[in-house]
């Protein structure tokens, strides 16, 4: 990610953060925690205990109207026709090609009106985007900065924030949310997450958002929940096989590609890129992104050129050392021959080839 | 607390790069720094040459890994890898938790002793950590 210009975009939390003694980093223009205690430690708080993640510089878009879903289903290749109000979907922002504009969460709060969840970087794109295809009775607002956004993540979860709410949570199922008051506050709570594990989502007004934020800490602590930063927040994901715009997925890659054809709604109607998409999937892509692991000792790191058969056929897209799952892991786009697990191949470790083979994903799935 | 501070023993040499050095009849074991693991964070991998390769004083030999970032290692002297820290294959995090004990890097036969001549002391150490970081 290029540094930005001018000085770094701060979420409400910051001054907090610096107080905690957080390792604070550029984060795609954003000040950030990276870390708190240790990436490691606060990796497996979360696969075995909870964490607590500032996600506040998300993007919001926010779509409202009549024509509301048709926008959302025109710029969309998931099928949000299929969403009741208080339903959540994961979805791309599609371009003519079938590339991801972005990869984004939208929220069904009423019959006519979403909310969409966008990654930070691509918050002025995306809006841009959406509201150039914005037809009839539609408004399309970039609400980015009246949304704070906390991420509450792992088995404890659901205990730590009931404590904090009276609406029940245990009926609460996966991809749906509810709007409800935390600590006298409208907030929208979630039961979404890009960790692999339960958690919840809260959307809430910033000016709320520290005073929720050490409440969390604070009902968490007698069960071992640690503030987490974005280097666990990647770990987690990586292992999960959850996507990281710009490093796994981007203009240059097709839904298709990133192995998303649960999401690819090609009956739902006309959408942006359906046709393309429709080539690609009766054709079949030539290129999938594919999990594996080093045989070799090393670390694959993002850009790392692959070699399949002797010949180069990309880079790792994502890399790491799952603190989980105690292997090397990465991600990287594969020829569709060559595509499948078991495959062998080599990734260039700064000058040295190292073998290593695909193998099923995710990596790391919850047991419970 | 200024990001100077923390433990660097005073029978150890320095490099600029963070690494440290002792010295026992011609033998100098290696190790990173207790700033440099510190900054690193999770160290999860030790990549160093094998017994018998030839290093070179302020030459890249080898680098750290941690879940974040790839850190190159400098050698302090020259001479010739005697030994490698065999805990580092299966611990990696050993170099955090005891950089100046358990977690050495490797041993290595020097090659010429003036060479440590050129580098720092504790003191000066600490002195270059607080300047770097501000």
């Amino acid at each position: 990610m290029p540094p930005a210009a001018g000085p770094l975009k701060t979420t409400p939390l910051v001054r907090l953060f610096r107080d905690m003694g957080a390792r604070l980093v550029d984060f795609a223009g954003w000040e950030l925690p990276v870390q708190f205690s240790s990436v490691i430690e606060e990796h497996l708080a979360v696969r075995s205990r909870a964490g607590l993640f500032d996600v506040s510089h998300m993007g919001e878009i926010e779509i409202r109207g009549g024509a509301a879903m048709d926008l959302v289903q025109m710029v969309t290749c998931n099928d949000a026709a299929r969403l009741g109000p208080g339903q959540a979907q994961y979805t791309v922002l599609t371009t003519e090609k079938g590339t991801f504009v972005d990869d984004i969460l939208v929220y069904r709060r009423g019959d006519r009106e979403f909310l969409l969840v966008v990654n930070a970087s691509n918050t002025d794109k995306d809006f841009a985007w959406i509201a150039a295809h914005a037809k009839g009775d539609v408004e399309v607002v970039n609400a980015s900065a009246r949304w704070a956004q906390l991420a509450l993540q792992g088995p404890k979860a659901e205990t730590i924030l009931q404590g904090l709410l009276t609406a029940p949570l245990a009926g609460l199922r996966p991809f749906r949310f509810i709007e409800t008051e935390v600590q006298g506050t409208r907030s929208i709570v979630s039961r979404t997450g890009y960790t692999g594990e339960d958690g919840f989502e809260i959307y809430l007004p910033p000016q709320a958002a520290a005073d929720l934020y050490q409440a969390l800490l604070r009902a968490g602590a007698p069960h071992g929940l640690l503030p987490c930063g974005l280097g666990a927040r990647d770990t987690l994901r990586l292992e999960a096989r959850m996507l990281l715009y710009g490093n796994d997925v981007d203009e240059t890659t097709t839904v298709l590609e990133a192995g998303l054809d649960g999401i690819v709604r090609l009956e739902k109607g006309p959408f942006i890129g359906r046709e393309s998409l429709r080539r690609e999937k009766d054709g079949g892509p030539g290129r999938l992104l594919m999990g594996f692991e080093m045989i070799d000792p090393g670390v694959p790191r993002h850009g790392y050129p692959v070699r399949v058969g002797g010949e180069a056929s990309g880079q790792v897209t994502s890399g790491t050392v799952g603190p989980s799952v105690k292997k090397s892991i990465g991600l990287a786009y594969f020829p569709v021959p060559a595509a499948r697990t078991g495959t062998r191949f080599a990734v260039n470790i700064r000058g040295r080839d190292a073998q290593a083979m695909i193998v099923p994903t995710p990596f790391y799935r919850r047991p419970h | 607390m200024s990001k100077g501070d923390g433990i660097y023993p005073d029978d150890l040499k320095y490099t600029k790069e963070h690494e440290w050095i002792t010295v026992q009849g011609g033998i100098g074991t290696v190790g990173i720094t207790h700033y440099a693991q510190s900054e690193l964070g999770d160290i999860v991998y030790v990549e160093v040459p094998a017994a018998g390769a030839p290093v070179v004083g302020g030459e890249e030999f080898g680098t750290v890994e941690s879940v974040k970032a790839v850190s190159e290692i400098f050698a302090p002297v020259s001479g010739e890898v005697l030994e490698v820290n065999p805990r580092l294959a299966a611990h990696p995090e050993t170099v955090n938790k005891d950089p100046y004990g358990d977690g050495w890097l490797l041993k290595i036969r020097l090659a010429d002793p003036k060479e440590l001549d050129a580098l720092m002391s504790a003191a000066q150490y600490r002195k270059y950590i607080e300047e770097e970081a501000n």
